[in-house]
């Protein structure tokens, strides 16, 4: 499902023109990621837990080469979803 | 974040009121799963994409993922971003921590960051001594190779203004032959003498398995032998030519048919010593076997007064030549086993059913 979809299927069922929705949606998910970038982790009710992690750089090497390199360290957005949406996605329509 | 705080901060940014904020949201979340539960992606620009990807192989599921956008994702790691080296192990600035101690966005390498300006950074999770630190960094100073790419080789089909180098063969003088068996280039004396024994062998064995040359076995048999079931016909044979005297002018003409006869009357090479005429069957009645002619034809003889049609048949045992006496020639077995029990009576060592010639 595309966003334009979405926000087709949004507007048409709460009688909201679409651009409104769209500003909602964009100012929800800004909202989302500023929890993220400030708080380095974020937990929305009934979706899931969104959580920076970070990753140590480490030595790694060219198998082809044998040449030792680094791997540089780095920051990763995990996303750790809720009970209730492993069940909805598991269920038989 | 709750549900209520979320559309507080919403509303404070001026998008829109509190109840069409609040149905967005709501309608949002039971779209992104009516679409996760058909297996469908949901994908929101500037935050990510929901979409669910199958886990496990005996109990599989579908599992919900996020996957987030690139620039979220950049902007999750800006602080690592710019870095320019990245190198393991040093350890004057910032102490070796375990792993388990990085957590969010507290990471001990801030004042690392702060000090060096974003241009060396170390991160450290184990010791290692200052030579491998300084190595490393002139390792990672240095350029990278770059493959080099070789051109391909043009095919020149039509062989246009290509000069082919002829290589110049030089004609290697042939040797002799006796320079040749003094280098110990060809077979020795003592080879070639081998080589010819074995050849000869060889030959003298293909003669006589022609046979050309008889080297061992028994030797061999004589012309009577092999002739030996024909006798009992000559007689037929030979009987009328003194009566009917039909030969003479019959080779006369050159006709095929009254030559053929001629040749193939074998040999006779003993007369039968029966009075009685001989039947022509294959089957006959064996009463003895001599190794003398003499005493073979002497129980013939007393078999013929006796009354039976007896004769004497050479024949070859294992190399012995023995004298067969027989009696009568059948065409059916049956007939010859009547005689054989005839015989059987009268006889001692009894009587036998055999072929002629055998």
């Amino acid at each position: 499902m595309s966003h334009e979809e979405l926000v087709n299927m949004i507007s048409e069922r709460a009688g909201i023109s679409k651009q409104t929705v769209r500003d909602i949606l964009l100012a929800i998910t800004d909202v989302w990621s500023q929890e993220i970038l400030s708080q380095g982790e974020l937990n929305v009710d009934n979706i899931g837990e969104f959580m920076v992690e970070h990753r140590p750089g480490r030595k790694g090497v060219n198998t082809e080469t044998k040449e030792i390199f680094l791997i540089p360290p780095k920051d990763y957005l995990y996303f750790t979803p809720s009970r209730e949406l492993i069940e909805w996605s598991n269920k038989s329509s | 974040m709750t549900r209520d705080e979320l559309l507080k901060k919403c509303v404070d940014r001026g998008v829109a009121d509190e109840s069409s904020v609040g149905s967005v949201s709501h309608l949002f979340y039971v779209y992104l799963l009516s679409a996760l539960q058909r297996g469908q992606r949901v994908e929101i620009p500037t935050f990510g994409t929901f979409g669910t990807r199958v886990v496990g192989v005996k109990r599989a599921k579908k599992m919900p993922f996020f996957d987030p956008d690139f620039e979220l994702a950049e902007k999750v790691n800006e602080r690592y971003r710019n870095l320019k080296y990245l190198v393991v192990g040093k350890y004057e600035l910032v102490p070796a921590v375990e792993e388990t101690e990085y957590k969010g966005r507290e990471s001990p390498y801030d004042a690392a960051i702060d000090q060096l300006g974003k241009e060396m950074v170390i991160d450290t999770h184990h010791e290692i001594s200052p030579e491998k630190y300084e190595e490393l960094v002139q390792r990672l100073e240095r350029p990278r190779p770059t493959k080099e790419r070789r051109p391909m080789p043009k095919f020149n089909l039509k062989d246009e203004g290509v000069e082919v180098q002829v290589k110049e063969t030089v004609p290697t003088p042939t040797p002799r032959l006796h320079e040749t068996a003094a280098a110990g280039g060809g077979p020795g004396p003592l080879v070639q003498v081998l080589i010819a024994i074995v050849v000869l062998g060889l030959l003298t064995l293909g003669l006589h398995y022609f046979g050309v040359i008889r080297l061992w076995g028994p030797p061999a048999p004589p012309e009577s032998t092999l002739a030996e079931p024909a006798p009992f016909e000559a007689p037929q044979e030979q009987q009328p030519p003194p009566v009917t005297e039909a030969p003479p002018p019959a080779a006369q003409v050159p006709t095929p048919v009254p030559v053929q006869p001629a040749p193939s009357t074998p040999v006779p090479v003993e007369k039968p010593k029966a009075a009685k005429p001989v039947g022509t069957g294959i089957y006959t009645v064996q009463v003895s076997s001599w190794v003398s002619s003499s005493k073979a034809d002497q129980e013939a003889a007393r078999l013929t007064e006796a009354g039976f049609a007896a004769f004497v048949e050479e024949g070859n045992v294992d190399g012995v030549q023995r004298h067969r006496v027989r009696v009568g020639r059948y065409d059916t077995r049956r007939e010859a086993g009547a005689e054989a029990l005839r015989l059987r009576e009268m006889l001692e060592n009894g009587a036998w059913v055999t072929r002629v010639g055998h």
